[in-house]
């Protein structure tokens, strides 16, 4: 393997003394990103579940976060110092990374309690707080996913940890939930359910439970989107004969028209991190393809990308748009488009991996991206690193089948 | 009977005919933006391809409320075929619109009856764009069934999207199969 090499390579950064460049040198790697290591040798855990579960859990989080390698010995270029002990329904955590010239640059004291999602709560904080000290990166443990499975053999609305643990089932609606959208503070989802037997879209407050209905015209509803202010939904209605695209003001309830073109389907509207564009699909070229439009209606911009289908396009909080194209008789590759990159704007993250890869959607560092993947009719959840490290299976096709991954902003 | 169906064939063929061609609204914004000489297929990596569909053509009539159903049931004697369509087309195509004709008919004769017209597509893509391609398929069947003069009030569409195949298999047998419109009676 190349962990020496990534150590070398580790440690003429860090004798740099730069973060930042550090993270400049990753974006410029183009098989894999950089990674600090991990000495974890010094850190004691006592034996019980709750322990463990908290260092299997940190541990794992450092890994997905793409930034690091975990050892059991030295030498690295950080020692992880401290202990996890239960104590009744206490959790105690002291946690330090030391870096070569032995200073410390993270150190923490917890109390927590035992129980399993609490602990990953505080092994989700405090791996975020490390990416963030030692690899000046933005965590993404603390996210929540979004999903829809079928372990329940009705596809319902769920929630797992960033780390496909601790899955929830939200909706027991017997009926078929599906594309799920978070509001930009996390505390709401949109999805589009058939509990009334038409595809509608409702609202749920995670912490209340409240849920609402907010778009029930006859036909289509779905797509639920919600803007960057949380004031509109982006939406695909069929009310007035045919699959368009509209924006509905939550507060006023008025509904606006944006796309009016030959009668094809429009899916999947994603809206720009600003709030004034909105990327979607639609068919009136030909096959499913991408285009942009503003809030307010207008032209439809088509973004010349190339493939022959794509799909499911969802735009990142640093302008980045993924979406999944097809690249095989029944596959999907997912691709990502930079508008503002000098030369090739489009690249394939998924290249040279079997199964078909859909559904993408970004984490909130811009660096990550959830999607589904395929293989043999199966479909479970995988993290993708864009900075080139090979796909990571979060949550298995075993107790049904998973889609549609959004991890919370 | 044989004639008069190819008759209401051809009628209804001119009458379409002429709908998306002196009907058709003014361009707007949206379509002069579009550059229709670049299609966006230049990868070329796709084995075996199918032709795309041209989309239907109908102007498509605004859905009216949701209408209370009533009961669902199966009419006797009524040869009631699934509605096939070609790869991410909604298009009724001629071969198939003898099965829509039919239930036209019933519909005309019939005017206590409520119809359902349930849009289905196959697996593959996203579930998104399927759930909006069903919707098309349904509403291309529902505007064929106005254009026979079912009367749009007690027509209504239900998208499915890729949900609920009806054959299982993960090949075009099965795909061509479930890309479909299905009937669904009420009164």
């Amino acid at each position: 393997m190349n962990i020496s090499s990534f150590f070398f390579l580790s440690v003429v950064v860090l004798c740099m003394g730069l973060p930042a460049r550090a993270e400049l040198t990753a974006r410029l790697t183009k098989h894999g990103s950089n990674k600090s290591t991990l000495d974890w040798s010094a850190f004691r855990v006592s034996g019980g579940a709750a322990e463990r579960l908290f260092l299997q859990t940190l541990q794992n989080d450092l890994k997905l976060s793409g930034c690091f390698i975990n050892k059991s010995a030295s030498p690295a270029e950080y020692r992880i110092v401290g202990s996890a002990a239960a104590n009744g329904p206490r959790l105690t955590v002291q946690i330090s990374a030391v870096d070569q010239l032995n200073s410390t640059i993270y150190g923490q004291a917890f109390e927590h309690q035992t129980q399993d999602a609490q602990v990953r709560d505080l092994a989700h904080r405090i791996a975020d707080e490390l990416v963030e000290k030692l690899a000046g990166q933005k965590g993404i443990a603390q996210a929540r996913i979004a999903l829809i499975g079928t372990a329940s053999n009705r596809k319902e609305l769920y929630l797992a940890g960033s780390d496909g643990q601790g899955i929830m089932q939200i909706t027991n609606d017997q009926s078929l939930s599906l594309s799920p959208n978070w509001s930009q503070d996390g505390r709401s989802l949109v999805y589009t359910s058939y509990l009334m037997g038409y595809p509608d879209i409702y609202r749920i407050t995670l912490n209340t439970g409240k849920r609402e209905r907010i778009s029930n015209f006859p036909g289509l509803n779905t797509g639920g989107a919600l803007s960057p202010d949380g004031q509109n939904v982006a939406l695909v209605l069929s009310k007035d004969g045919k699959p368009e695209l509209y924006v509905k003001n939550l507060p006023t309830g008025r509904v606006t028209r944006l796309t009016k073109t030959r009668s094809s389907p429009k899916a999947s509207p994603s809206w720009s991190p600003d709030g004034n564009q909105i990327v979607f699909v639609s068919g009136h070229e030909g096959g499913p393809l991408l285009y942009t439009i503003s809030r307010s209606g207008g032209r439809v911009t088509p973004l010349r990308v190339g493939g022959v289908e794509n799909v499911a396009p969802n735009w990142g909080p640093d302008g980045r748009i993924c979406y999944a194209s097809r690249v095989g008789r029944d596959q999907y590759g997912i691709r990502i488009y930079d508008p503002a990159a000098q030369g090739n704007k489009v690249t394939e993250v998924t290249s040279g991996q079997a199964g078909s890869f859909e559904d993408p959607s970004w984490a909130s560092n811009g660096r990550h991206i959830y999607c589904s993947r395929k293989v043999n009719y199966r479909s479970s959840i995988y993290l993708l690193d864009t900075l080139g490290d090979p796909p990571i299976a979060l949550i298995s096709s075993g107790k049904g089948d998973w889609y549609t991954p959004k991890a919370s902003p | 009977m044989r004639k008069l169906r190819f008759l209401l064939t051809v009628i209804t063929v001119v009458a379409v005919l002429g709908l998306t061609s002196g009907c058709r609204k003014p361009k707007s914004a949206g379509d002069d933006a579009l550059n229709p000489d670049v299609t966006g297929i230049d990868d070329g990596q796709i084995p075996d391809a199918t032709p795309w569909g041209q989309g239907g053509e109908f102007d498509g009539s605004p859905l009216g409320s949701r209408p209370d159903l009533g009961t669902e049931f199966v009419p006797a004697d009524l040869n009631i075929q699934n509605v096939l369509f070609g790869y991410d087309s909604s298009n009724v195509e001629p071969s198939e619109r003898y099965k829509v004709e039919i239930v036209g008919d019933y519909l005309v004769n019939n005017p206590e009856v409520s119809l359902v017209v349930e849009g289905h597509a196959d697996e593959r893509g996203s579930s998104d764009y399927n759930l909006a391609l069903s919707e098309r398929r349904a509403l291309a069947i529902r505007d064929y069934l106005v254009q026979l003069g079912a009367g749009a009030a007690r027509l209504t569409t239900s998208p499915m999207g890729e949900e609920y195949p009806v054959s299982f298999g993960h090949d075009e047998q099965s795909w061509q199969v479930n890309r479909r419109g299905e009937f669904k009676f009420y009164k």
